[in-house]
Formats: structure tokens, sequence, C-alpha cells
């Protein structure tokens, strides 16, 4: 009963005139000592239900009040109650505030922002230069490796994939192959410049993303 | 204007202010030779100089820089009014540079990223991260005890403190445990690889005290001069038709890799 009352009230404050009477609110049961006196100075206004605007608590300038309404109400915004809010808050900028701020976001909201713009752009760079194959876990690749260490030598190294770790430009993956009896595994960043080809050999059908299993398993599940 | 004619003004014991930059996270790239080079972004937001401080005034030379925004609402009445005294927008960060007098900058003025110059060595100051309370281990590096051989409930501590009767105390600044990081540093020498004027953004080689969003006081390298034919003095002065593309310094022309 409560609940509809209290829906009651709300119509009644949006679409109601100077004429409603604060009588029709009372309601038995409900005790709000704010309620009745406060409704009195907003039903003054004239009240048009498409242009109610929900404002939180203002203090009412024109007419001398000075009660502080604590709860939201449908307040209209004619012009002449636009011009009264308004008009006080334009002078004390110009007198006391310094230059205002602009508007700005948080600041680890902007820093996340530009980290996030500089690996996009270092994705599209990386792209134009090479294309990189999609590579999951489970292919078989074979990778022309250029090593700096060893005088430039390009290596041709081949091998099954058993992770990617995602990370932008700082993607990586390994590889795993048995070299004559002993399991080797290699990591290797996707977009480094060291790695001049990547060829897709053959696809296994593995149900995980990361294949670290077969370190457990007989040599021949990592030979390729 | 004033500052045109302080340009080229620097003499050998000259030192110009610094700049404070937010620390956005590390990165890394691949140098021309292949090499993995561990980067950090820098982002210098907004930095205007907020008080000038004199021989006269304030008994030495330094400019107090302001970086970053804020609401009026932030901010306290004092300091809205030092604020509005300069005629700067509101800052979120105040700091102060010590400057010789020659590098002295007119009130307001906006420093940029061009202050710098990629290839120069900077030194980076900055409160690190804070680790609470740490034991020796840790904070000062003891090697602890051996983990068995009968070592008991002390295989972390930090064992003797001192002598017996003589002394007969325990040192002032003995090693112990305590409160580690959330301290002021400089790391020193940092190379400056890249400069982005129309982002604000400076890329630093290595890493910088602090966490992301740590605001980082970027000054010019102590024990590396910068060569001020090249580097702008006192700073970078803005004109209408910049260039605001990106400034990147060459990694050199030997092949680290190559060379035996």
């Amino acid at each position: 009963m409560a609940s509809s009352c209290i829906r009651q009230m709300a119509t009644l404050s949006l679409s109601s005139r100077v004429t409603a009477a604060p009588k029709a609110l009372k309601v038995v049961g409900l005790s709000s000592p704010s309620l009745t006196p406060a409704v009195k100075p907003f039903l003054k206004q004239s009240c048009d239900p498409l242009n109610a605007s929900f404002q939180a608590a203002l203090p009412l300038k024109a007419g001398g009040r000075d009660k502080f309404i604590v709860f939201a109400q449908a307040v209209t915004t004619t012009p002449e109650t636009e011009a009264e809010a308004d008009a006080p808050t334009v002078t004390e900028a110009s007198e006391d505030a310094p230059v205002a701020a602009p508007k700005s976001k948080k600041l680890m909201k902007n820093v996340k922002h530009i980290m996030q713009s500089l690996q996009e752009d270092a994705l599209k760079a990386a792209n134009e230069v090479k294309v990189i194959p999609d590579i999951r876990p489970g292919d078989v690749i074979q990778l022309r490796v250029e090593v700096p260490e060893n005088k430039r030598r390009v290596s041709l190294l081949r091998g099954i994939v058993i992770s990617r770790h995602n990370a932008g430009i700082n993607t990586t993956f390994r590889i795993r192959r048995v070299i004559a009896g002993v399991g080797v595994e290699m990591v290797f960043p996707l977009y480094s410049p060291n790695i001049k080809e990547i060829k897709v050999v053959d696809k296994r059908k593995v149900r995980r993303a990361k294949l670290f299993y077969l370190r457990d398993k007989i040599a021949r599940m990592s030979s390729c | 204007m004033a500052m045109a004619e302080a340009v080229a003004r620097a003499g050998k014991e000259s030192f110009r202010t610094g700049v404070i930059a937010v620390k956005c996270g590390m990165t890394a790239i691949w140098d021309k030779w292949g090499a993995r080079v561990p980067m950090t972004v820098l982002w210098v937001n907004d930095n205007h100089v907020v008080q000038v401080k004199t021989e006269e005034t304030d008994g030495h030379f330094a400019l107090q820089i302001g970086a970053g925004q804020r609401k009026p609402k932030q901010l306290t009445k004092p300091e809205l009014g030092h604020f509005r005294a300069a005629g700067v927008p509101l800052k979120q960060h105040l700091a102060e540079f010590p400057v010789t007098e020659d590098a002295l900058l007119p009130l307001g003025t906006e420093l940029s990223v061009r202050h710098f110059r990629p290839g120069q060595y900077v030194d980076i100051a900055g409160i690190t991260t804070g680790k609470g309370f740490q034991g020796g281990m840790k904070r000062w590096g003891f090697a602890g005890m051996p983990a068995s051989h009968g070592a008991s409930l002390s295989h972390r501590s930090l064992g003797s403190t001192g002598g017996r009767q003589d002394p007969g105390k325990v040192f002032k600044g003995k090693k112990m445990a305590g409160h580690m990081g959330a301290v002021r540093r400089t790391v020193k020498n940092v190379w400056i690889y890249k400069i982005e004027p129309e982002r604000d953004l400076i890329w630093v080689r290595g890493q910088v005290p602090g966490h992301k969003g740590n605001f980082v006081y970027i000054r010019d390298a102590f024990y590396k001069k910068p060569d001020f034919s090249v580097v702008p003095f006192p700073t970078y002065a803005p004109d209408e038709d910049d260039d605001l593309s990106a400034l990147v310094a060459d990694f050199g022309e030997v092949d680290p890799f190559l060379e035996e």
C-alpha cells in the first residue's frame, strides 16, 4: 500500500497544478516530516510533464525561499527559473575563479589509452612490413631465423607450437622439438625482425591452448 | 620575444630547467641491429612555469613547474590564488627545478617535449614503488643463513649486530629490517630514444622509478651535460609552422653483434 501511494505521489507531482491539494498527498502511515512542508513551494511552479527535468536538490533562489529541499523532485525549466538559476553562478565565476581548467579525463585513463594506442601503432607498422601468418597451438611450423649472435647466419628451425602468449607487439610463441633425443623448446617474439620467414607445415588437432603436457609424453609426440 | 633573445646565451656552467612527466609504462623495441631494447614511455602533460624564484625574493634561482589538470573544486583557495597569480591553468602537481640565472623563464611559459633532443642523456627522479616492511635480505641484500644443516629458526635473519662489551652498543645506521620503497630516487644517464611532439611523449631507454601514473622529474644529466648548440637553451621556443613529426635517435653505426 505504501508503494502504490508513493507512485501516486510521484505522478501527482509530475502533472499536478497549483490547485492540486496537498490533502491528496497526505497518506496515513507514511511518516515523512519533510514531505508536506516541502511539496508546497514546488507546486507553485507551473508543471509541464513533457519538459519536466529531474534535478537534484537545488536551493531555490528567488522569492526569498531559503528552505533546502532534500529529496529529488520534478522541476520545470521555465525561462524565468533558468535565468534565476544561471545568473548567480556566472557572476561568481568571473569574479573569483581563476582560469577555468579544460575538461580532462582521469590520469590513469589517459595513461592506459596512450599505451594502448602505442601498441596499435606498433602492430600496424609491423604488419605493413611483413605478413605474419596466424599461428595457433598445435601447428607445426618451420622458421628461418637470422641469429645476430652467430655472425648473422640464417638457420632453419622446426617444431610444434605449444603456446602462444598474446601481448600486442610483444606476442611470443614457443616451439618444441626433439633434436637428437633431447627435447628442445624455443621462445620467439612473433614480430621480431630476426624471423625472416614463418611457414605452417602441418596442423595437429589439439584440445588445449597450452600443450605443456607434451613435456611428460614420449618423444614421438614432440618430434616433427 | 624575450625568450628568443635568451636562446644561445648558455655558458659552460648553465643549467636548464627540468620537466615533469607521467610514467605511462614500459615496452620494448628492436633496434636496427635486431637487439631488443627496453623502453619507458613518459608523457609530458601540460607543463607551465608557475613561479619564478630569484636571488632577491627567495634566495636562489629556481623555476616552479606545474603539470597536469585540476578542477577548481579540487583545490583549496590558497592554491587557486597561486595559479591565478601566475595566470596559468590549474595544475595537478608542482615541482621546483633549480636553475642558473641565465636559464630563468618568464611566468606562464609552456614547456614541451622539444625541450630535450633524442640522443641526449637525462637524469630521471621519481618516488619509487612502495614495498612495505621488508627484511634485511630484500632491503639490504643480506645473504641469510643456510636452509638446513641445523640452522634453527633464522634462515632469513640479520645475524650479528655488533661486537660484545666493546663497543657495547649497536651503531646508528645499522642495516636492519624496515620500510622499503616510496622514497625519491634518481636514475642517472638515461638515454632519450624518441620524442613525439604531437602526443607529448618521450621514450627513454631502460627503467624509471615508480609505477604507472607516477610523476617523474626529467632533468639534463649532471655527468653527461648536453651540448647547448644542439639542445635548445633555456627552452624550446615554439613556432607556428612547426614540424610535429617524431624525432628518433640513431643507435650507432657499429653492429654490436659482429664486432669481435
